[in-house]
């Protein structure tokens, strides 16, 4: 996990009690979230979760049925600091017609941008996503991952203090992914808050700094790894053990099933794996089967969501 | 594998409605418009029928005649252009006027002008005076021209051979005497029958039965009823029917193009104009359809939280939309002046005047058209419905003179019928900017309207829209 930075406690973002209504159904039934500067805050659920309705709340796209949005105009150290927002919308929101360097131009100019700080920003951009050498290059005929870069960069030239980016890794190879993920990394090393959301549950364990699980319009966990395990499933650590037969004796920190066929032990650390692993030298019976592991993001988003298909 | 691949075919059209539109009931839409336009238009001879206008400088018998033949012609309609006859020179300016202002408002496909020569009665054949007929035309219904010519010499001829009938008639030795010159020594009329044959001249009983009705005139042979006056005789502003060395100069027809004055080409600018709306039509409403795909992929949501509002997406697209047009308009027009030489350079100021209005109108009808539809592909299919229809409608596929004056109040609903009426006052009619007033009033007033009704449509784009 990423340092969130200390100093920047107040959020630059504040959703309180937001609720809207689609389509005769409840699509945010009071969601209430803080999002922080500097911050990388990975945000998923499953389909038709909420997740859109939420990012277009925030844009100012869609207008909350009730609830309220907040926004910071003050920076970390309290200066006046107008509040910037950069959408990355899912698809390739950039024109397949024009260069590379022309998208950057006119989104650039979209947001206000011009001048000489319009040029100086698009280079910056250009390096920053690794797109120098395709600068003149028709965004139609760039590679995935470039097209991806390019629809990220489109939306930071304008300094954004919170960026939102839905699936920004769709479809992009791992080289591409990382390279965004390291485009984020800078963005909030520059103070600036990144929403992000995603399917790709194993890259938000990773990076991100903090995770939002949305589901049936409402937030169902907000903490960091460690916390949502212990908050869903309690101990982060599992060791399973399953003998052919049922085994008579009680162990200690297991707890064993009904046929008395399956033996489980929850741990706080693996530092306490060893202890536990002597205990199984003094097994009558040697297991069949031993299986150590880590819960991670998935085992909490199915515990949190079900396993029941959505839309 | 072959069934395999038609049922794809088959499931993708029935899953898409519009495309199914396209193929089943455009060509019904077209058809049906197609056919009534000529249904009802000038090929039935019925409903719509030539349109004349009447003018004479004083009321005789010869021209009473010559009105009356034209009257009970099936084919035109015939009303006078002033109530009594324009006798005085000095009217000659106000009739002028009058003659180009009914043209103006296309009251008359053609008016037929009996000049103050114009005779009382036709002459005796032996020593035929000839009689002066105008026929002004604006030059747009060049069938109208080819009719009424064609009516008006064979009023002269039918007219001409009565006499010669009569003269013969009067000339023609009694029966008695005939049979006294014993065989053989028939007289020249007798002369001309192939043997056996009924003699020409045992069917008249009467000069009048050579005149007969309009409605058969079989044995009239138009070559040898064509007598015109000599083409020194005109002014430049009028075209002459070529002359024939055959038979007497029993009318001097004169047809006249008081529009053609000092112009090149400008018919020309018509087609120049009818083409010019229906791709102006088409190429804004793909242009208008980049709205559409902004939607699709998300760059209006990026567009919609960047500074811009929706207001401003909506006019720099119609901005941009009007700008193509009047380019695409002018190139058009500048290749017409280069190669067909359209006197644009004469014209300029009305032809920005009415490019500038068309390409308001057309840009605010794309982008009412983008707002409308909810995908790319539903635009293509709607559009073409409407500009294809709007464009027979209006005249740019089938000139208007060739609708009935129904058609031609349905084709008022399409731009095209007032773009193409105001390119023709500029360059046909050579008007002053004033008489474009009601053209430029509804293109841009529809621009506004259609304006409206987009911003309203569009509104479900609006940045804190409700769902």
């Amino acid at each position: 996990m990423s340092d969130r930075p200390d100093e920047s406690p107040a959020p630059i973002l504040t959703l309180d009690k937001l609720r809207k209504q689609y389509r005769g159904r409840d699509a945010l039934k009071g969601i209430s979230l803080r999002l922080y500067p500097g911050e990388l805050l990975g945000f998923f659920g499953p389909n038709g979760a909420g997740k859109t309705t939420m990012i277009r709340c925030l844009c100012g796209l869609l207008k909350p049925d009730s609830g309220t949005i907040t926004r910071s105009t003050t920076s970390p150290t309290g200066q006046p600091l107008p509040f910037r927002l950069g959408l990355v919308p899912q698809n390739l929101a950039v024109y397949g017609d024009l260069t590379t360097q022309q998208n950057l131009e006119v989104f650039g100019r979209l947001e206000g941008v011009s001048g000489r700080n319009l040029r100086d920003r698009i280079e910056e951009v250009l390096e920053w996503s690794a797109l120098q050498d395709r600068r003149h290059s028709l965004a139609r005929t760039l590679s995935g991952g470039m097209q991806r870069r390019l629809n990220i960069a489109c939306s930071v030239l304008h300094r954004p203090s919170v960026l939102l980016l839905d699936e920004p890794t769709v479809g992009v190879d791992p080289q591409s992914r990382e390279r965004i993920y390291e485009m984020m990394g800078d963005l909030t090393r520059q103070g600036a808050a990144v929403l992000l959301t995603t399917h790709q549950l194993e890259e938000v364990e990773t990076r991100c700094d903090r995770i939002v699980v949305m589901d049936q319009g409402t937030i169902v966990a907000d903490g960091q790894l460690n916390e949502l395990v212990r908050q869903t499933l309690g101990r982060p650590h599992r060791i399973h053990l399953r003998f052919d037969r049922p085994y008579p004796e009680e162990l200690a920190d297991f707890e064993f099933d009904a046929p008395r066929t399956n033996a489980t032990c929850a741990l706080d650390s693996m530092r306490e794996l060893p202890r536990v692993l002597a205990v199984l030298e003094r097994l009558e019976h040697v297991p069949a089967q031993i299986d150590v592991r880590s819960f991670g993001l998935q085992d909490v988003f199915l515990e949190l969501t079900g396993r029941s298909l959505r839309e | 594998m072959m069934l395999t691949i038609l049922r794809i075919t088959y499931l993708r059209l029935s899953n898409n409605p519009l495309e199914l539109l396209l193929i089943f009931v455009m060509p019904v839409i077209f058809f049906s418009i197609f056919a009534t336009i000529f249904s009802h238009g000038i090929a039935s001879g019925t409903d719509k029928k030539i349109r004349v206008g009447w003018v004479w400088s004083q009321e005789t018998s010869l021209g009473q005649e010559l009105h009356a033949f034209l009257e009970a012609n099936a084919s035109l309609e015939v009303s006078s252009l002033t109530a009594e006859p324009i006798a005085d020179h000095q009217d000659d300016a106000a009739l002028t006027a009058r003659i180009l202002q009914a043209q103006q408002t296309g009251q008359y496909d053609l008016i037929v002008k009996l000049p103050p020569s114009f005779p009382n009665e036709l002459q005796t054949a032996s020593s035929p005076h000839s009689c002066p007929v105008s026929l002004i035309t604006d030059g747009q219904n060049p069938l109208a021209v080819a009719m009424v010519s064609s009516i008006v010499r064979g009023f002269f001829s039918q007219k001409s051979a009565a006499l010669a009938v009569a003269a013969l008639l009067q000339n023609r030795p009694r029966p008695d005497q005939t049979h006294s010159a014993g065989e053989g020594a028939s007289t020249p009329s007798v002369k001309s029958s192939a043997p056996g044959s009924k003699p020409a001249f045992e069917a008249v009983r009467n000069p009048d039965d050579v005149f007969v009705t309009h409605e058969e005139v079989p044995w009239i042979d138009p070559k040898q009823t064509e007598i015109i006056g000599s083409p020194s005789r005109l002014s430049s502003a009028a075209t002459v029917i070529p002359e024939t060395d055959e038979e007497t100069d029993v009318v001097d027809l004169l047809i006249e193009t008081p529009q053609a004055v000092g112009q090149v080409n400008p018919r020309i600018a018509m087609f120049a104009a009818g083409i010019a709306v229906l791709f102006l039509l088409f190429s804004a409403t793909g242009h208008a359809a980049t709205l559409l795909e902004e939607v699709e992929s998300g760059t209006l949501d990026r567009i919609l939280v960047s500074q811009a509002g929706l207001f401003h997406i909506l006019m720099g697209k119609w901005l941009a939309i009007l700008t193509l047009g009047c380019l695409q308009v002018t190139v058009m027009f500048l290749w017409a002046e280069a190669v067909f030489r359209i006197q644009l350079a004469q014209h300029w100021v009305g032809f920005c005047v009415m490019t500038v209005s068309t390409s308001a109108a057309t840009a605010s009808f794309a982008m009412f058209l983008a707002s409308l539809c909810h995908s790319r592909a539903q635009l293509s299919a709607v559009s073409t419905v409407i500009i294809l229809s709007m464009s027979a409608l209006g005249g740019s596929m089938i000139p208007r003179f060739a609708m009935s004056d129904r058609m031609k109040e349905v084709g008022k609903w399409s731009f095209n019928a007032w773009a193409l009426d105001g390119f023709q006052k500029v360059f046909w009619f050579q008007s002053p900017l004033s008489s474009l007033q009601m053209e430029v009033t509804v293109l841009l007033g529809s621009a506004a309207l259609l304006g409206t009704l987009t911003w309203l449509l569009s509104s479900r784009w609006k940045r804190g829209a409700p769902v």
